[in-house]
């Protein structure tokens, strides 16, 4: 172990100052969502009179209980099948130097390039023929394909880095494979996993467009669709929507918070296992 | 069965046939990955890019072909000009400053400082807010009279007060910097992603070796960090590239057209120009500059791999 | 990972992947339900007060009738409805608006046939020719719209007070006030020149009088190719608007300040006043501190105060999307909404101005100072509604930005305006 020397004590002063100035619109989003309306008082300065008010008018108008649901079966069925499909996906195709996968991986990666823009209405409308509009299902469905070469990118990459040994103790049995595969590999790259479970979960969490486009019509509402309800023609109710926000970021703060001490360990931990 | 153990008997004299052994099983792995991701990308940007050869508006029901003349418009679109120009420039900048960045930063707090969870999901905040409130924030900070110009007054830095987002000079560096604050944390976490995979030891050895700091870093983290830097290059690169929520909030494409970029030129030209032919032109010749980017990148980073 | 929680996994796993295809199969879309009531779907605004209220009404006039409604926010109602109606899965019921510009205009659709004709309704009648004009294509009606939008000076009384002032009714007491604004460390009147402000507002007031409404021809004038905008009185509106700009009437660095940030100015009292539309009136009042109050006055271009006319346009409304089960439904809720008793109702749960006929109405405080010039002939429809594409919007909007910061003349922005014109 490395020890905590005086440069390591000036490492961690600057590391702060520069946290802090991270922090500082941060801290005017959440200073907002504690303004009344009528609050002019300028950006920096306290609440005249801080309020909850814009939370409780938030969850109330906005639904936002019932969207936290949504969006955590939404964020979380994307999640779950994306790093199955995507790790499992990758293995082979980082693995084998064969014409047919390094093209297969090169279609995925072409993913990475196309804009969201060229397959929007055609996919909407495939979607509308299989009678997955206004259902759950549809924007998972649509989450996890767009997915793909993301994670497939990352998990490739790191499988590629990760020492053949450890596969080549493993006894392999074709007949298990999926198992096997589960049980040797994927411990290996936990450190990934942990890392595209985060950001997967974050880009699904904060999207707003696929779930608009596809939950229109239905009761079904993600949160960021609910926040945005308080967006108008003429203007916005920003401090319902800043109190929305922090509603909504605070479950994946939390999650990445224990997550990352998982990522951390993760790697030695599989080099253990 | 008998097939199988056939092909593997054959196999047997080549030399890599061990390591390929698990591997060359599983391809069927493949299969629902590629299934999804076909019926959600491939597919419908396919559909979408046959638009580019019509005149579609968006809303007529019969469009008529007309081979490539939407592509010969782009050409002569001063609109676009300034959006190829303004997208590479994002692109470009973006990806030095945010990865230059976000790994001294995974560095540090990969560190033995104390602080360091904490540190970690402070400046991954931003990363977990939307787009479009980190839009409307920053363009609120950015405003003559607000957070910060109010702040450099504060501090004494007065004299450098500007119209961040009014100037159609300063504007584009403006939104550079919102989109660095808000995405290096994202660099940070792949990046401490791969030192996790750099033992303890090796760096360890190096210190014992004497090699100072940088030259530790040099030698020995650099080249196990490599995964970890394509990755994060090519993704901020693509970001970059295809950038379009904070534009769009934060000014729309203005001042004057200044900050557009080719995913807000296409947006404009789609949904209300009534031009949707062109603006699938546009996406479409927007991929094959992604794809040129990337592949002349991962080309360069491909040889530091080695 | 043990044996046990591997093996849950995977029971997790296939039950989630057999309960996405249950969930696809078991959409219903059937529009009756089981006991022969009826269910209309609307896609109107999120947070809409006044449809709330329109509904609950016509739900309970209409017994075994149950309206859906889905809430957009801005701007995506734009593409959401567009995309909606152009793939056939649109609600019965749609916003529209009128003229064209943007992709859910009456305009705009008509081209592709998604709107139900609307011209037989009873309401039609209320409404003047150039309002027809705009509420469909080629001579049909294709939505309706409950209020009319007015471009208005907004003015903060308590700012004014303060400062000795009283809304200006010429062009030189206009420049006064700015000169007293000044003086008193204030700014006359807030403007927003970021994408989406009021910016190019000030134009509209300013050709009302100068152009649009001495010269009613000139819109068909340019249809015809005899007028265009290079040659006509859009560049004495843009000599007053630097005139102003110059002379310090304006929030400072406009082109970098935002419409949030403009409102908050005039709800604060920081500027007197705001050449804006309407319908934000309430988001300036929400924004103000308690016992604010606001007043309006046509904004003026000539030292005759007779001269001034009043920009006055309608607003956003709604339409019958023509693939619609339920068109006679849809119909009959639209013709409610515009209805008396429908106008009345809007005009009870949200502060706007009635674009037809309601016994006994009297207009907010807020609206007294231009309500007798909206039923009067002194009024001109907003000049982007009589364009014959999005594409002059669009050079006009972004020309405009450039022309506020002093990098394009007025000479080219019009210039650029006529070329997208001509198309």
């Amino acid at each position: 172990m490395r020890k905590y020397t005086w440069r390591t004590g000036i490492l961690e002063v600057g590391t702060i100052l520069v946290a802090v100035l991270f922090l500082i619109p941060i801290y005017i989003l959440v200073n907002l969502s504690f303004k009344a309306p009528g609050d002019q008082s300028s950006t920096f300065a306290f609440p005249e009179q801080p309020t909850f008010q814009n939370y409780i008018d938030a969850w109330g108008q906005g639904g936002l209980g019932n969207a936290l649901i949504n969006s955590a079966i939404v964020t979380g069925g994307i999640v779950l099948f994306t790093v199955i499909f995507a790790a499992a996906a990758a293995y082979p195709l980082s693995r084998l130097g064969a014409r047919w996968s390094k093209f297969t991986y090169l279609v995925f990666l072409a993913g990475l390039l196309l804009p969201a823009q060229l397959a929007l209405l055609p996919l909407y409308q495939t979607i509308r023929d299989l009678g997955l509009l206004g259902t759950l299902a549809g924007v998972i469905i649509v989450g996890v394909g767009a997915s793909m070469p993301f994670s497939i990118f990352l998990y490739a990459g790191f499988m590629r880095a990760l020492p053949a040994e450890y596969e080549e103790a493993a006894a392999l049995d074709g007949a298990h494979a999926f198992r096997t595969f589960w049980s040797v590999v994927f411990p290996l790259v936990r450190p990934i996993t942990g890392t595209i479970i985060i950001l997967t979960a974050v880009a699904n969490w904060n999207d707003f467009l696929t779930p608009l486009l596809y939950l229109s019509g239905s009761d079904q509402k993600t949160i960021t669709v609910a926040i945005y309800g308080f967006v108008g023609q003429y203007g916005a109710q920003w401090n319902l929507i800043f109190a929305g926000i922090i509603i909504s970021i605070l479950p994946i703060l939390i999650a990445y918070f224990f997550l990352q001490k998982y990522i951390v360990q993760g790697f030695a931990g599989g080099l253990k296992g | 069965m008998a097939i199988a153990t056939a092909v593997r008997l054959n196999e047997a004299p080549k030399k890599r046939r061990r390591y390929r052994g698990f591997a060359s099983s599983v391809w069927w792995f493949v299969l629902p990955a590629l299934a999804l991701y076909v019926f959600a990308v491939v597919y419908p940007s396919i559909r979408g890019s046959l638009f580019a050869f019509t005149d579609w508006d968006g809303v007529s029901p019969n469009p008529s072909w007309v081979g490539l003349d939407q592509f010969a418009r782009i050409l002569t679109d001063p609109n676009a000009v300034v959006a190829v120009r303004n997208t590479l420039l994002i692109a470009f900048a973006v990806t030095i400053i945010q990865n230059a960045i976000g790994l001294l930063i995974a560095l540090a707090v990969n560190s033995q400082i104390k602080s360091r969870n904490v540190l970690r999901v402070i400046i991954f905040a931003p990363v977990v807010i939307t787009s479009i409130a980190v839009g409307f924030l920053w363009q609120n900070l950015y405003s003559p009279g607000g957070g910060i110009n109010q702040l450099l007054e504060a501090i004494g830095l007065g004299a450098l007060q500007q119209n961040w987002l009014g100037d159609p000079d300063l504007a584009i560096w403006s939104i550079i910097f919102v989109v660095f604050w808000q995405f290096v944390g994202y660099s940070m976490v792949i990046f401490l992603a791969g030192l996790q995979g750099i033992p303890e030891e090796v760096l360890e050895a190096a210190a014992i070796d004497g090699a100072g700091p940088v030259r530790r870093f040099w030698s020995v983290v650099r080249p196990l960090l490599a995964p970890a830097i394509t990755i994060n290059v090519m993704l901020s690169l693509i970001g970059g590239l295809k950038l379009f929520d904070q534009v769009f909030v934060m000014t729309a494409g203005g001042p004057g057209g200044a900050t557009n970029t080719i995913s807000t030129l296409i947006y404009s030209n789609a949904f209300s120009l009534g031009r949707f032919g062109y603006a699938s032109a546009l996406a479409v010749v927007l991929s094959i500059f992604v794809a040129v980017a990337s592949i002349i990148q991962y080309r360069l980073l491909a040889l530091q791999e080695r | 990972m043990s044996r046990i929680t591997k093996r849950a996994t995977a029971a997790i796993a296939v039950a989630a992947v057999a309960g996405l295809a249950l969930a696809g199969c078991s959409t219903d879309t059937s529009s009756e339900g089981a006991d022969g009531e009826v269910v209309l779907t609307m896609s109107g605004w999120a947070d809409d007060g006044i449809a709330e209220a329109l509904i609950a009404q016509f739900e309970e006039d209409n017994p075994g009738v149950t309206i859906d409604y889905t809430g957009l926010p801005w701007p995506n109602i734009l593409t959401q409805i567009n995309t909606e109606l152009v793939s056939g899965t649109a609600s019965d019921i749609v916003v529209v608006f009128p003229g064209n510009g943007n992709p859910i205009t009456a305009q705009t659709l008509a081209k592709g046939n998604y709107l139900a004709d609307l011209s037989d309704s009873p309401w039609v009648s209320n409404y003047n020719e150039a309002n027809q004009a705009v509420m469909g294509a080629d001579g049909t009606i294709l939505m309706g719209a409950n209020a009319f939008t007015i471009i208005p000076a907004i003015y903060n009384t308590q700012a004014l007070e303060a400062v000795g002032a009283t809304p200006p009714t010429t062009w030189s007491e206009v420049l006064d006030l700015c000169k007293t604004a000044t003086d008193n460390g204030k700014v006359a009147y807030a403007l927003a020149a970021v994408a989406g402000g009021n910016y190019h507002t000030v134009p509209y007031a300013l050709t009302a009088t100068l152009l649009y409404g001495p010269d009613p021809d000139f819109v068909p004038d340019q249809y015809a190719g005899d007028a265009t905008f290079s040659d006509s009185d859009w560049n004495a509106a843009l000599d007053q608007y630097t005139e102003l700009i110059d002379a310090g009437c304006f929030t400072a660095d406009a082109t970098g300040t935002a419409l949030d940030i403009a409102q908050g100015q005039v709800a604060k009292g920081d500027a007197l006043g705001m050449i804006t539309v309407s319908p934000q009136i309430s988001t300036i009042q929400d924004m103000a501190p308690d016992g604010a109050t606001f007043e309006t006055a046509a904004f003026p271009s000539t030292d005759d105060p007779a001269d001034t006319f009043l920009p006055v346009g309608l607003g956003a409304g709604y339409g019958v999307n023509a693939k619609s089960e339920n068109l006679d439904l849809a119909k009959k809720f639209v013709d409610f909404y515009l209805s008396e008793a429908g106008l009345r109702i809007a005009v009870d749960n949200g502060s706007i101005y009635p674009s037809g006929p309601v016994d006994g109405y009297t207009p907010p405080e807020t609206l007294a100072g231009v309500s007798d010039q909206v039923q009067s002939d002194k009024t001109v429809s907003f000049p982007d509604q009589t364009w014959p594409n999005a594409v002059v919007n669009d050079a006009y909007t972004t020309g405009l930005q450039t022309f506020i910061g002093g990098s394009t003349t007025a000479a080219t922005l019009l210039q650029q305006m006529d070329a997208a014109w001509n198309g």
